[in-house]
């Protein structure tokens, strides 16, 4: 486990998470069957309309949040994966994580891993969600609701 | 002055009232916002507390034989958990301090309503308190 990434170099985390390395990819093994199956289906149209509804809603949803910054907005959205990462203003990212986690939604936050990238958009962390093909957009729904009341909470 | 354990049983108390996890989350929120605010200058390195997600920086200051604390961070739920943290130990002989087991703070349920990184930060500033502590005995 690090401690800090810059490009002029890497520290290490004091032991003993120095040496923890990441978990293995043991869940990978039995699934990579099923896996390969859901690729298969995941050329079905209408699992392909889904996750451009997801986009397009979720795209038009965040732009509308005061003080939302979306992060790698494409040119156009076919170029774009049902995946956000985006930071708002008066609302730390581990914050909006903890409290849309009680609201049954699992979001990555922090600095993804990477420092440099954190760095070079002025920000100390993000939040990413991320749309699985299973994710239906009534769940995105779901997700923006409790976005804003989430960011609700925290603004007070 | 309320005994530590006195101390502990209260807080463990306010936050058993809320059943839901979000009450409870709105409760530290609001706790956060109460902070006695932490002077700028003092947010150097030597303060920051390793280990969390959030930035969070811990000073200590020793006054008559009590050790007294003042924090800060850049995530407002932190900022309510070292709220309820300085309430309980800010004040107390650095003795005392060290001889406590920090038990209280499973018993709020914390840490395993926190993801892993999130429940580490909690336990740095547990760890950094108590390490201060042990080093003035």
């Amino acid at each position: 486990m690090i401690e800090t990434v810059r490009w002029s170099g890497t520290t290490y985390a004091p032991l003993p998470q120095k040496f923890e390395a990441g978990t293995q990819n043991i869940a990978g093994t039995p699934t990579l069957r099923p896996a390969l199956e859901m690729v298969k289906r995941l050329r079905d149209p209408e699992i392909l309309a889904e996750s451009n509804a997801i986009k397009s809603f979720m795209l038009n949803g965040l732009n509308k949040i005061s003080g939302l910054r979306l992060y790698g907005e494409p040119s156009s959205p076919e170029e774009k994966i049902p995946l956000f990462s985006f930071s708002v203003e008066q609302a730390h990212h581990e914050d909006l994580a903890l409290i849309l986690d009680k609201m049954g939604i699992a979001v990555r936050s922090g600095q993804m891993c990477a420092e440099p990238l954190m760095d070079r958009f002025g920000v100390t962390g993000m939040l990413r969600v991320s749309f699985a093909p299973y994710n239906t957009l009534q769940e995105a729904e779901y997700f923006m609701q409790s976005l804003e009341r989430a960011i609700k909470m925290l603004r007070g | 002055m309320k005994s530590l354990q006195e101390c502990q049983e209260e807080v463990v108390e306010d936050f058993s009232m809320y059943d839901e996890w979000l009450d409870k989350y709105e409760y530290l929120i609001d706790l956060g916002h109460r902070l006695e605010p932490f002077p700028e200058e003092l947010k150097t390195d030597d303060r920051l507390i390793r280990g969390c997600q959030s930035r969070v920086w811990l000073d200590t200051r020793r006054e008559d034989g009590r050790l007294f604390f003042r924090a800060d961070s850049d995530a407002i739920i932190t900022k309510g958990i070292i709220s309820l943290l300085i309430g309980v130990y800010s004040g107390r002989t650095a003795a005392e301090i060290a001889a406590d087991d920090f038990s209280f703070v499973e018993r709020l349920g914390l840490r395993e309503n926190l993801s892993p990184t999130r429940a580490n930060g909690l336990a740095s500033m547990i760890e950094t308190i108590r390490r201060t502590a042990e080093n003035l005995v």
